[in-house]
C-alpha cells in the first residue's frame, strides 16, 4: 500500500511568522528509531499507543467518520514505516510522522468530499443547552464600557473534580470545527508546544494561537454552562 | 462623564488576548496591563482560572488504550514491514 | 537595591504561581532567578497598583530597570515580611478607598440640590449598606454627574464590603476623575492611596536608587 511519505525540511516557503527554529531530533527519539528499524515490537507498540488518540483526531479533522480516521492512521503508519528508512532526523520526528499522517488524510478527505457530506461537526449551540448569563457592558455604558456587567460565575472545586467535567470537556471537543479541534487536541490534552504544532500542522505561530484561543474559549463557555446549571 | 482610563484594558478586550498572555507572546507594556487589571477585577481572575482549569483538565483526557483490533492490525503492518515489503 | 512586593497567602507570586523561598533565622530568602523571566517590585509610588494578601520587603539583584509601574530585576530575594501588613489592613484600605468615593458622592449630591440624598449616604453604616443606598440614586448616571459618582460610590463600596480592596481602590480612583473631569485626578488618588498602604503597613522609605 503506497502512502505518501514527506520529505524532511520541506516546508512551505518563507514564514516570519513562525516560531523559533526547531531542534534536532532528540536522543531519545534517536534510539527509537533505531530501536523500530531493528524490528522490536514492544517500542512500536508503546509509540503507537502514545500517538493514536491524537493522530485520530487530527485525521478526524479531514474526513468525515472515525471509522475512515482510524484507516486514514493505519495507511500512515504504513508510510511512516516505509519511510523509516531514510529518515535522517532533520527535522523533531513527531512533526515529521504527523506531516505523513495528513498528507494521508487529505488524500482520503479529497476522495470522500465529493460523496459524503460532513454532518454535524461544524454545529453551534445545539437546541436546548443552557449557555450561561455572563455578559459585558455594552460601549456607551457610563462607567465601564466593556467591562463585566454579568461576570462568571465561581467554579468551585468539587465542580472540577466532578468526572462529569472531564466528559463534558471531551464532547465540547469533538463538537469543535475540525482545525480547533486539532490544535487543541495537540497542544491541551497531548501537550505538545507550539512550534511543534506549527510544524506538524503546517500553519503559523499566529494562526495556530487564534485557533487554540478559540477553541478553549467556546470549551470554557460550555463548561460553564454546564456548572451554572448545577447551581442551585 | 469620565469612562475608566482609555488606557487601561477593558474586560472584554482582555479574555480575547488569554491565550497570548499564557504563552507568553504578549509584549511588556500590555503583559503588564493584563497583570495589573487582573489585580483590581475579580471577575477576570475568575476567568482567567477558569480558562486554566479547562486547559489542566483537558490534560487529563490524554488516553493511552489502544482498541485490541487497531494493536492487531498495526502489529500486522509493522511484521509485514520488517520483513521487507 | 530594596523594594516591596505583593504576594498571594503562602509566598505564592501571584502571575507566575511560584514560592518564593522564606527568610529563616535573620537571614534573607534564597535568591530567586528565572532564565526568561525578570522579577517585578514596587517603588512606594506603585504600591496600589499591585496590592495583595501578603507584603514583603525584598532585596533585586542589579541591574534594576525603572517601568511606569514597577521595578524589573534578573533576580530577588525575600527580606522581611511586612507583619502590619495583613487580612484587616487590606481590608481597611478597600474602605478607606471607598470612603474616599462617598466624600466625593455626598459633596456632589449636595452641590445637586439633592440634600436629603447625600445625606442618606452620609448615615449609611456598614460598606453593604452603603452600596445599597447609593445604587437607589445612580439611575440616571447618564444625566447627571452626582448619579454617576453615586453609581461609582455603589460600586467600591460593593468591592469594599467583600474585601476586593484593590477593586475598590480601583473604582475610586475612577471617580476621582469624573469628579473633576481631569484624567491627571487619577494620578492624585492613586497617590493618597499609595501614602495610605504606606502609613498602615509602617513602611519607612526604603532608598531609591537614582534611575
Amino acid at each position: 500500500m503506497a502512502a505518501a511519505v514527506s520529505s524532511e525540511g520541506s516546508r512551505e516557503g518563507p514564514d516570519a511568522t513562525r516560531g523559533a527554529a526547531l531542534p534536532l531530533l532528540t536522543p531519545e527519539d534517536r534510539a527509537l528509531v533505531e530501536r523500530l528499524r531493528a524490528g522490536d515490537e514492544a517500542t512500536f507498540l508503546a509509540f503507537v499507543e502514545k500517538n493514536h488518540r491524537a493522530m485520530i483526531r487530527v485525521a478526524m479533522g479531514y474526513v468525515s467518520s472515525e471509522g475512515i480516521a482510524e484507516e486514514v492512521v493505519q495507511e500512515a503508519w504504513v508510510g511512516i514505516l516505509q519511510g523509516l528508512a531514510k529518515f535522517e532526523g532533520r527535522c523533531p520526528l513527531r512533526a515529521w510522522m504527523f506531516r505523513i499522517l495528513i498528507n494521508c488524510a487529505k488524500m482520503r478527505g479529497g476522495r470522500e468530499a465529493r460523496s459524503v457530506p460532513f454532518s454535524a461537526l461544524e454545529s453551534d449551540n445545539p437546541e436546548g443547552e443552557r449557555r450561561p448569563v455572563e455578559t459585558f457592558r455594552p460601549p456607551d455604558d457610563p462607567r465601564w464600557p466593556g467591562h463585566w456587567a454579568r461576570g462568571p460565575e465561581r467554579w468551585t472545586d468539587e465542580r472540577l473534580a466532578d468526572a462529569e467535567a472531564l466528559t463534558r470537556i471531551k464532547a465540547e471537543i469533538e463538537k469543535l470545527p475540525p482545525n480547533q479541534r486539532q490544535v487543541i487536541t495537540l497542544r491541551d490534552i497531548e501537550d505538545w508546544d507550539s512550534a511543534e504544532v506549527c510544524e506538524a500542522l503546517g500553519i503559523s505561530e499566529a494562526n495556530q494561537r487564534v485557533l487554540l484561543h478559540r477553541a478553549r474559549t467556546r470549551v470554557r463557555q460550555a463548561l460553564a454552562g454546564w456548572a451554572a446549571e448545577e447551581t442551585p | 462623564m469620565s469612562a475608566a482610563r482609555p488606557q487601561d484594558l477593558a474586560c472584554r478586550e482582555l479574555v480575547e488576548i488569554l491565550t497570548d498572555f499564557l504563552d507568553g507572546a504578549l509584549d511588556e507594556r500590555t503583559r503588564t496591563q493584563v497583570e495589573q487589571h487582573l489585580v483590581l477585577c475579580p471577575g477576570c481572575t475568575e476567568y482567567l482560572r477558569q480558562f486554566r482549569a479547562t486547559i489542566g483538565s483537558a490534560r487529563k483526557l490524554a488516553e493511552e488504550d489502544l482498541p485490541p483490533r487497531v494493536r492487531e492490525n498495526l502489529l500486522d503492518v509493522f511484521r509485514h514491514w520488517r520483513h521487507g515489503s | 537595591m530594596r523594594a516591596w512586593k505583593f504576594l498571594d497567602s503562602g509566598r505564592v507570586a501571584p502571575f507566575g504561581g511560584h514560592v518564593w523561598p522564606a527568610p529563616s533565622a535573620g537571614a534573607p530568602g534564597e535568591w530567586l532567578r528565572f532564565p526568561a523571566q525578570e522579577i517585578f517590585a514596587c517603588r512606594s509610588a506603585d504600591l496600589p497598583w499591585w496590592i495583595g494578601p501578603e507584603l514583603w520587603e525584598i532585596e533585586l539583584e542589579a541591574p534594576v530597570r525603572g517601568l511606569e509601574t514597577q521595578l524589573a530585576a534578573p533576580g530577588g530575594r525575600l527580606i522581611r515580611r511586612v507583619v502590619d501588613w495583613d487580612a484587616a489592613a487590606l481590608r481597611a484600605y478597600g474602605v478607606a478607598c471607598a470612603e474616599r468615593a462617598r466624600a466625593l458622592a455626598v459633596d456632589a449630591l449636595t452641590r445637586d440640590g439633592r440634600a436629603e440624598e447625600a445625606a442618606a449616604l452620609t448615615r449609611a453604616r456598614s460598606m453593604l449598606e452603603l452600596s445599597r443606598v447609593a445604587r437607589g440614586f445612580a439611575g440616571d448616571a447618564r444625566e447627571r454627574q452626582s448619579s454617576n459618582l453615586a453609581g461609582y460610590l455603589a460600586e467600591s463600596s460593593m468591592r469594599a464590603s467583600e474585601a476586593a480592596a484593590a477593586a475598590a481602590a480601583n473604582i475610586a480612583a475612577n471617580a476621582a476623575v469624573a469628579a473633576v473631569k481631569d484624567p491627571t485626578a487619577f494620578d492624585h488618588e492613586r497617590q493618597w492611596q499609595a501614602q495610605w498602604i504606606s502609613e498602615r503597613a509602617g513602611l519607612t522609605p526604603v532608598p531609591v536608587a537614582a534611575m
